[in-house]
């Protein structure tokens, strides 16, 4: 046999399993998101599976079957570990192997020596008790066999699998499982069994093709994995540095090699991620986004530089990591879609050398928010790839051109109340003090009454000496001149 | 003088009810207010209603979007013609909003009113326009221009255009605020509304709310202030609302449609009406009886004259004419409800009960001390046949002549937590929370409380009031401590109960001779080929307006179509014909053998049924009538079961009561027993036994009904009627109305289940067979039925491409053959085509077949799956079926037969048994019970066993639940019926038992049970449970059991 594949069965539940040392004879299922009362259950260890319980059920005839049912939300961390874990592990069986799917890892055997392919198999399951995650092993002559054969329990031959696991498996297409029901087809065998081509003819070719797998007519090549700590790097000071420079140093010539591993890989770098370790146990890690994929070691050097002299060192470094986010390259007809930069990595840079000037949430292209609130922008953030602008959506009223202050001036005004409202009688204080010869309004404005509701009443006021302001009411008692008409 | 406020009847563009605004005004000291609804007269009614009460006009008027060169534009009315042109001219916007209303509609007596917001785009030239064109259409002296003051920039810019526009043409300028609420604080809600309307949330909505919160209903005073600069416009409102007082819509101008001459067309005057309904109920009872009694004939003349001096003889001749007309269809129909008091009713045909015979009150039907119109409930067949009485009277009364009460979809618990946390960004998931845990919406009771004005969300929910809800919504998933729990109390609060929008009355019509579009606007209903008037029922019968309920009947159905199979065979039933005395159906009622029947197959009915046991046709309306979710379930027994077991002695309360109450034992059991009481024993008239009646209608009032309870002892009292005896007087009144049933309706649906009875005893095949043709419909599944059938000595064969009908066809008097249409995912036109081709020639083979009736693939494997292309030549078994057709033959001219070989197994009895219930929801194979007591070998009890066990016997059962009922005034208690091969056994599981098993018993369709046998009174076995659990039946089956918690 030339190939094995390793099947880590139900891996998210018995990840959780392992990790809270419940012992396997508990009936355990994991439970799918949402209302409790309305879920399913996505996946059963092998102890729920004697009393009748199996994915896909409803967590409430689950527990009707089993009250001793342990049931568990699923948990990404745990997962995610377990799985990196199972990666180490096959890493040190075989050099080269394909990640099929989370659960499931197909082996080329092609370049081991073993004394018999049991041997194997017993060493390989030995060898993973520390994981103390069931494991399911099954061989083959053809990658997809040995995936089948994985599937079933105790080694059994692939042909034994039934359908239903196949389905829920979901590694295998199966489109018309619904009829093969009807049909009443069990396993892999009884579909083995008909006639291909009838086969074909009725439910088409993809049946075909696991009709095919299941003969071991159908071959394919691994799509073999690679770690993605290949574009990563990391690098010590002894002794620890106190300025940038010996950092930069290091790092033209660290990005020299990893721009020329993606360059191997027909890849560019999309973001640079920094960690640097400082001595007194402080660290700092940034993610760096490039504003256009590039391969150019002076490009990424020059973003790094650039947030470094951003960065203060609380202590002397001692270490750094460099990661580099690969991407697939940008494929453009030169000037047919010209860009809105001609060098938005450049573009990026001076945004970041102002965004350390002025702090990173004081840089952006200002938009009025939609809002009765007076004078409220926001920022968006600054994006390479400029568009049209949109035209304002929202105009003002007036007529009249407003110099508005910002931020609106507090002042002291003689008002009198009249019912509801405060009017405006002179202004105390302020830049323009003086007695109201006329005023409009109030023009009472009130929202986000939901949230940290707001309201205040606006007025149009002229002084004596003609002068056109705008001021606004905020209750209880605050007055603020907000502008001046021109 | 307000004229242009909008209520929540405007659906998502007001904020506060009719009542709400019209009792706020009056508080205000408005002498008038205009309500101009969006594209209706929604609220109007409701308004008119609330505007009586409290002293104020109510002007109607609406609001039009859309129309000609106007976003929007507000109409009032001047005249009762200009309210019906006004009506027309909204039906016609609903209905053909493609026509152009101004050119086709005669708008007299109405009046425009130019708003600022009439235009997207108010500018000069446009105003100008505009304004012009109203002058055209409207004429001069019914056009204004209303300028509004919410304090916002740019309002003075636009009120001084509006302004000079009226002084350049002339045109007089009103001041109004156009509230869309009637308190400062409702701005929320119009605030969400906008949202909802807008679908969008509080934070995505930004400029589409309110600036602020001043679009609400303001003083007269305060209006006036706020147009000190231009006091004429004040004072024009109040000049327009006077001239617009002058209508209301007491004023409406409804009569309810005349008779029309048979033979002339022409309408008949109410003395020809009179005479004619005289002819008409001489012919019936020259029908219904040989000899026609004294008694009889002065019941007859007695109704004739009530009918004659309230001027009802045409309604009872139109009701007579949807009958015969319904019966000329073949269509069977029957009266309900107090109509059946009427001897004119039953001379016409409309109800089957001699009122006489029965001994049945008129009064509680008709009184000249009554006002309102009579009220006549009609069953039909329900489906195709009621739908076409009802396209009927469209017809008739075509065209717009008539149409179907509405129905006002309120905001309930659930829908209104839904949308308010929906607007304010809360995930859908939160709501679907909420859903769940609040199963029972008197959880939340909506009590609301007065609000601060501010505009601050921390003083309009006291927290304390809340709690209950509170709870609710924080185990939902938002904390108390969230920024927006408040804000969604507070909205949550303010939507309850206002409506959502209109839906239609179930069955209630109304129509008109002259066009009904001219008393209500109408407008298309979501059903084709149906409108629905803008009011609902009460609206109606406040307006005086006359509705028919033409309600919708399956058991009718399945009983005209038993029937019409009955006749067809060749022996014809008349059920007006049947003995009511037949020994053989009271034997099955006796047995509880009633599964099927109308009424009386419920599990309560059938536990009831032996204890009663039924012998005479009063018997069955007692038994319908006592049998209500309130006293037979858990543990109560009604007192007259008792009386009538001999356990209990018969007593009358009073002496005086022994006429009254002897039938039922000295138990009043009907609404007109209760009414004979207070007449007899403390002096009520008419018109007071009236109002008992209504108080202890289904709405329950308790402040109604603590009122004429009151009055009743008060009365009692001044008679010196015993303390002891008024006492006992209230308590059966009180305890009657928790179960409340007009004698004439137990009597008329008694009626319905004994001819279902009776036909299940001696038409048992076309019985069996207009249910199955008739689901879903009754209480069990169509397997039970058959199940049931199969008792009875009724076999259904399968369905079969060869020989089965779209419908379920009897056979014989042994033998049914299921319908096509019981396959689910078979379309109506392929069956069509399957009888066509069939009737054309036989199908030679399975390509023929196929190649014929061009089924889709769906359909192919379902025909396959199912069993029913097995007697097609060359088709072995169902899964040789399958495999041939799924692919689809090669039609060419030259085809050489094939050596086929079998590919695929047949399928096992369980597999088809499965097959079976997922496809067609029922087996005409062996019960899953036989087929696993086959399997299993074991040696359990039986439903029918049970009949031979002694009571208190530890026992074993099995089988399928086909019913589970856990009411609850059960106190916890769970019931279940289940099914095996033999019959239906009853369980009885205790409250603990339940709760301990609990998810078994809600999420399992196979149950083995441990438990005790009861021999209930009436000699019913009931499994009293001790311990269960699922039963291992392989494979899932797709069984329907009917549940109610």
């Amino acid at each position: 046999m030339n190939y094995a594949a390793l099947h880590f069965r139900d891996l998210a539940l018995s990840s959780l399993l392992t990790r809270d040392g419940i012992p396997p004879d508990q009936p355990a299922a994991l439970l799918s998101s949402g209302e409790r009362k309305k879920s399913h259950l996505i996946a059963v260890n092998q102890a729920a599976r004697q009393f009748d319980i199996h994915s896909g059920l409803r967590t409430t005839r689950g527990l009707a079957r089993c009250a001793d049912l342990l049931l568990l939300d699923p948990d990404s961390t745990a997962e995610k570990s377990a799985r990196s874990e199972t990666l180490a592990f096959v890493d040190s069986l075989v050099p080269d192997f394909e990640l099929t799917t989370p659960e499931t890892y197909l082996l080329d055997l092609s370049t081991l020596l073993m004394a018999s392919e049991a041997d194997w198999i017993a060493q390989t399951i030995e060898a993973s008790t520390y994981l103390a995650l069931p494991l399911q092993v099954g061989l083959g002559k053809t990658p997809d066999l040995a995936h089948l054969a994985s599937l079933c329990p105790n080694q059994a031959d692939p042909l034994t699998l039934k359908l239903a696991d196949l389905v829920l498996a979901k590694t295998f297409p199966l489109p018309h499982a619904p009829v093969l029901q009807l049909w009443g087809l069990q396993t892999l065998a009884d579909l083995a069994k008909l006639p291909r081509q009838g086969l074909a003819e009725r439910l088409g070719k993809e049946l075909a093709r696991l009709h095919d797998i299941a003969h071991g007519k159908h071959h394919r090549l691994l799509t073999l994995y690679r770690a993605r700590d290949h574009y990563r790097v990391t690098h010590q000071f002894d002794p620890p540095v106190e300025s940038h420079e010996p950092l930069l140093f290091m790092a033209k010539r660290l990005l020299q090699t990893l721009c020329n591993r993606l360059h191997h890989h027909q890849r560019t770098a999309a973001e640079i991620q920094l960690t640097l370790a400082f001595d007194n146990g402080a660290a700092h890690a940034r993610k760096l986004i490039l504003s256009d994929p590039s391969l150019s070691p002076d490009v990424l050097l020059r973003t790094l530089h650039t947030h470094l002299e951003t960065v203060k060192a609380p202590a002397p470094m001692e270490e750094f990591h460099l990661e580099l986010t690969p991407t697939l390259p940008r494929h453009a007809q030169h000037q047919l879609f010209s860009r809105g930069l001609k060098d938005p990595n450049e573009f990026a840079d001076t945004l970041r050398r102002l965004s350390g000037i002025l702090g990173s949430n004081r840089i952006g292209i200002p938009y009025q928010i939609n809002t009765h609130r007076p004078d409220i922008v926001a920022l968006s953030p600054v994006i390479s790839d400029f568009k049209t602008p949109l035209a304002p959506g929202i105009l003002p009223v007036n007529q009249l051109p407003l110099k508005r202050q910002r931020p609106p001036i507090p002042v002291h005004v003689a008002s009198e109340k009249r019912g509801r409202y405060h009017h405006p009688l002179a202004l105390l204080t302020g830049p323009h003090k003086g007695q109201i010869h006329r005023a409009r309004g109030p023009f009472p404005l009130s929202g986000s009454w939901w949230e940290n509701g707001w309201q205040q009443a606006q007025w149009d006021v002229e002084l004596q000496d003609s002068l056109l302001l705008q001021l606004a009411f905020l209750p209880p008692k605050q007055w603020h001149l907000t502008g001046i008409y021109a | 003088m307000e004229l242009l406020a909008k209520s929540n009847f405007s659906f998502l563009r007001g904020a506060s009810s009719p009542e709400e605004l019209v009792n706020r005004a009056a508080e205000l000291g408005h002498h008038s207010l205009g309500l101009v609804d969006h594209m209706g007269f929604y609220g109007s009614a409701r308004a008119h209603a609330e505007a009586q009460k409290v002293g104020v006009k109510a002007i109607t008027g609406a609001t039009l979007e859309s129309i000609s060169c106007f976003h929007q534009l507000t109409i009032l009315n001047k005249s009762r013609t200009g309210y019906q042109n006004l009506s027309r001219l909204i039906t016609s916007l609903h209905c053909q909003p493609e026509v152009d209303a101004f050119a086709h509609h005669d708008i007299t007596g109405t009046h425009a009113i130019l708003t600022p917001e009439s235009l997207l785009k108010p500018t000069k030239a446009n105003l100008l326009s505009a304004a012009k064109k109203l002058l055209r259409h409207f004429g001069k002296g019914n056009v204004s221009i209303a300028l509004f003051r919410h304090f916002r920039r740019g309002e003075d810019r636009i009120n001084q255009l509006l302004r000079d526009l009226g002084d350049f043409l002339k045109i007089p300028v009103i001041a109004s605020n156009s509230p869309t609420c009637s308190q400062r604080s409702d701005r929320l809600l119009v605030d969400a509304f906008t949202c909802l309307r807008e679908h969008k949330t509080l934070d995505d909505a930004g400029r589409l709310l309110e600036q602020n919160g001043e679009r609400f209903l303001k003083p007269p005073e305060v209006i006036r202030n706020l147009f000190t600069g231009f006091p004429q416009a004040f004072h024009n409102s109040i000049a327009l609302s006077e001239e617009c007082s002058e209508f209301s819509l007491a004023n409406l101008g409804y009569h309810f449609p005349s008779y029309r001459d048979p033979d002339t067309g022409k309408l008949f005057t109410d003395r020809e009406q009179c005479e004619y309904l005289r002819k008409v109920v001489q012919s019936g009872l020259r029908k219904r009886f040989c000899n026609l009694s004294e008694k009889h004939c002065q019941q007859i003349d007695k109704e004739l004259l009530t009918i004659s001096k309230l001027g009802f003889s045409g309604y009872f001749l139109i009701v007579w004419d949807l009958v015969r007309f319904a019966r000329s269809q073949g269509i069977l129909c029957q009266g309900r409800g107090s109509a059946a008091n009427s001897l004119v009713c039953y001379a016409i045909g409309v109800t089957s009960v001699d009122p006489v015979k029965s001994g049945l009150l008129f009064e509680r039907f008709l009184s000249e001390n009554r006002q309102s119109w009579p009220d006549i409930d009609i069953d039909f067949p329900s489906g195709d046949r009621r739908e076409s009485v009802i396209q009927y009277v469209y017809q008739k009364y075509a065209p717009r002549g008539a149409a179907m009460t509405a129905n006002v979809i309120t905001y309930k618990p659930r829908s209104a937590f839904r949308e308010m946390s929906k607007i304010l960004g809360f995930p859908e998931s939160i709501a679907n929370r909420f859903t769940d845990l609040c199963s029972s919406p008197k959880v939340h009771d909506a009590s609301r409380e007065p609000v601060s004005e501010e505009v601050s969300m921390s003083n309009y929910y006291p927290g304390d009031k809340v709690m209950e809800l509170a709870g609710t919504i924080e185990k939902s998933g938002i904390p108390p401590s969230h920024p927006r729990f408040k804000p969604l109390l507070r909205l949550y609060h303010a939507v309850l109960h206002c409506p959502r929008h209109l839906g239609q009355h179930s069955g209630g019509m109304v129509f008109c001779d002259d066009g009904l579009d001219h008393v209500v606007p109408l407008q298309p209903a979501a059903m084709e080929n149906r409108t629905v008037l803008q009011w609902d029922k009460d609206d109606c019968e406040d307006l005086g307006i006359v509705k028919v309920d033409l309600l919708g009947l399956g058991m009718l159905a399945a009983m005209e179509d038993a029937l019409k199979i009955c006749e067809r065979r060749g022996r014809p039933v008349n059920l007006a014909k049947i003995p009511k005395d037949d020994p053989a159906t009271y034997d099955l009622l006796c047995r509880a053998d009633t599964v099927g029947t109308f009424q009386v197959e419920s599990r309560a009915q059938m536990a009831t049924l032996p204890i009663m046991q039924p012998r005479k046709f009063y018997d069955l309306a007692v038994e319908i009538a006592i049998i209500r979710p309130g006293p037979i379930v858990g543990d109560l027994v009604h007192p007259f079961l008792n009386r009538r077991t001999g356990r209990e002695q018969i007593e009358y309360i009073h002496p005086d009561f022994e006429p009254i109450l002897k039938r039922t034992l000295g138990v009043p059991l009907f609404q007109e027993q209760v009414l004979r009481m207070a007449m007899v024993i403390a002096g009520f008239s008419g018109v007071e036994a009236d109002s008992l009646r209504k108080a202890m209608s289904f709405k329950r009032s308790d402040k109604r009904m603590n009122a004429i309870v009151n009055k009743l002892k008060t009365r009692m009292s001044d008679r010196q009627v015993a303390p002891g005896v008024q006492q006992r007087v209230v308590e059966s009144i009180g305890s009657f109305a928790l179960y409340g049933f007009p004698e004439s309706h137990a009597i008329s649906f008694a009626l319905i289940a004994y001819a279902s009875c009776w036909l299940k005893v001696h038409r048992p095949a076309e019985f069996y067979c207009g249910l199955i043709n008739n689901q879903p419909m009754g209480f069990y599944s169509v397997n039970t039925l058959l199940q049931d059938a199969k008792r009875h000595g009724v076999r259904a064969r399968p369905i079969s491409v060869t020989h089965s009908m779209i419908t379920t066809e009897v056979i014989d008097d042994n033998t049914l053959r299921l319908g096509l249409h019981r396959l689910k995912g078979l379309r109506q036109k392929t069956m069509e085509r399957l009888i066509e081709e069939r009737s054309i020639s036989p199908f030679a083979s399975l390509d023929n077949f196929l190649l014929r009736v061009c089924p889709n693939i769906k359909e192919r494997r379902i025909l396959a799956a199912a069993g029913t292309l097995n007697n097609l030549p060359e088709v072995e078994h169902r899964r040789d079926a399958l495999w041939q057709a799924e692919q689809l033959p090669f039609d060419d001219l030259f085809t050489e037969p094939q050596n086929r070989e079998q590919v695929l197994e047949m399928m096992s009895p369980a597999e088809r048994l499965q097959t079976d219930f997922s496809l067609i929801g029922a087996t005409t194979g062996p019960h899953p019970m036989k087929l696993w007591r086959k399997e299993q070998n074991v040696d359990l009890a039986t439903s029918a066993s049970l009949f031979e066990m002694p009571h208190g016997m530890p026992l074993i059962i099995a089988g399928l639940i086909i019913c589970r009922q856990r009411p609850g005034t059960a106190k916890g208690h769970c019931f279940i019926s289940l099914e095996d091969e033999f019959g239906i056994a009853n369980l009885f599981i205790p409250r603990k038992t339940f709760h301990r098993f609990k998810l078994i018993i809600t999420g399992e369709s196979f149950l083995l049970v441990q438990g005790r046998l009861q021999i209930t009174e009436g000699r019913q076995p009931t499994v009293y449970v001790t311990s269960l659990q699922p039963l291992g039946v392989s494979g899932e089956l797709a069984t329907v059991s009917h549940d109610f918690h």
